[in-house]
């Protein structure tokens, strides 16, 4: 299953790019799990200021499926 | 209220895309005022006659359409929002230039600005005017900045801005360029549950 991922602001620069695919495997197919993924993947912190956005929806929760376009941005992010 | 009297062929931007995980909810609904933030800034320029009125929405939009009387503004959903502000700024260039093909000035303002009054806009657009200059902002903290307006020979340019750089750029490149009107109170905007706070106190 092919995920794109965007990364944005801080986190862009933690993670030295800004927007990748990853084909998941391991069962992942929840939201929450996909971040803990990406978190461990780039050694990301979360202070829980880090926002996450489904398809241009700010959410933590709920299903992830193939196609999804997920967003790791900074606290403050957008305009 | 009665309406005051414009140049002509401006159109008024709201930029609302933005997003802040500190707040814990939308930082356009927060309450002043008793009412939404970006609420409070929507009735502020209705009673201002304007060529086009536009809202732009991005982070958490379907929640605010349902919970923001929108009146005469027309709202459009910028999809690009997460790139940052410059992506709500080309999207309300061309979105106002859409209904109005021939506009000549567009004002742009921010959902998270509460000092913003319609009486602070009627002076940003008489300096527009008398002035002649291409860009006219606020004064605040030493520096000038939202709410802005920016004359049509600076749209192409307001079109080319990328992530989260915003109307300053250009204030910056045309120093030469620009009028300003003092707005001390312009630095206050709410990112953080702190900012919020000194807001509350500001207003008792």
């Amino acid at each position: 299953m092919e995920i794109k991922v965007k990364y944005f602001g801080s986190i862009a620069e933690e993670t030295g790019k800004a927007e990748e695919t990853i084909s998941l495997q391991n069962g992942i197919s929840e939201v929450q799990e996909f971040i803990a993924f990406i978190f461990k993947k780039y050694g990301l912190i979360d202070e829980g200021t880090v926002q996450v956005a489904v398809n241009q929806v700010i959410q933590t929760e709920g299903r992830i499926q193939y196609g999804d376009e997920v967003a790791f941005l900074p606290p403050y992010a957008g305009g | 209220m009665s309406e005051y009297n414009l140049p002509e062929n401006v159109g008024a931007v709201i930029l609302a895309g933005g997003s802040s995980s500190r707040l814990g909810q939308p930082k356009q609904l927060i309450k002043y005022r008793n009412k939404p933030l970006l609420q409070n800034i929507i009735d502020h320029i209705q009673v201002l006659s304007f060529t086009s009125k536009v809202l732009i929405l991005g982070a958490h939009a379907e929640e605010i359409k349902k919970k923001i009387n929108t009146g005469e503004f027309k709202v459009f959903i910028n999809e690009e929002w997460e790139e940052g502000i410059a992506s709500s700024i080309r999207k309300g260039v061309r979105y106002s230039l859409k209904i109005t093909p021939d506009l000549e000035h567009i004002l742009f303002l921010l959902s998270d600005q509460p000092f913003v009054t319609s009486e602070l806009i009627q002076k940003l657009l008489d300096t527009h005017k008398k002035q002649g200059k291409t860009i006219t902002g606020c004064r605040y903290d030493n520096t000038v900045g939202v709410p802005v307006i920016f004359n049509k020979n600076m749209f192409q340019e307001l079109c080319h801005l990328k992530g989260d750089r915003g109307a300053k750029v250009l204030i910056k490149k045309y120093p030469d360029k620009v009028a300003a009107v003092s707005f001390d109170l312009g630095s206050v905007d709410i990112d953080e549950p702190e900012d919020y706070s000194k807001l509350l106190k500001l207003n008792n």
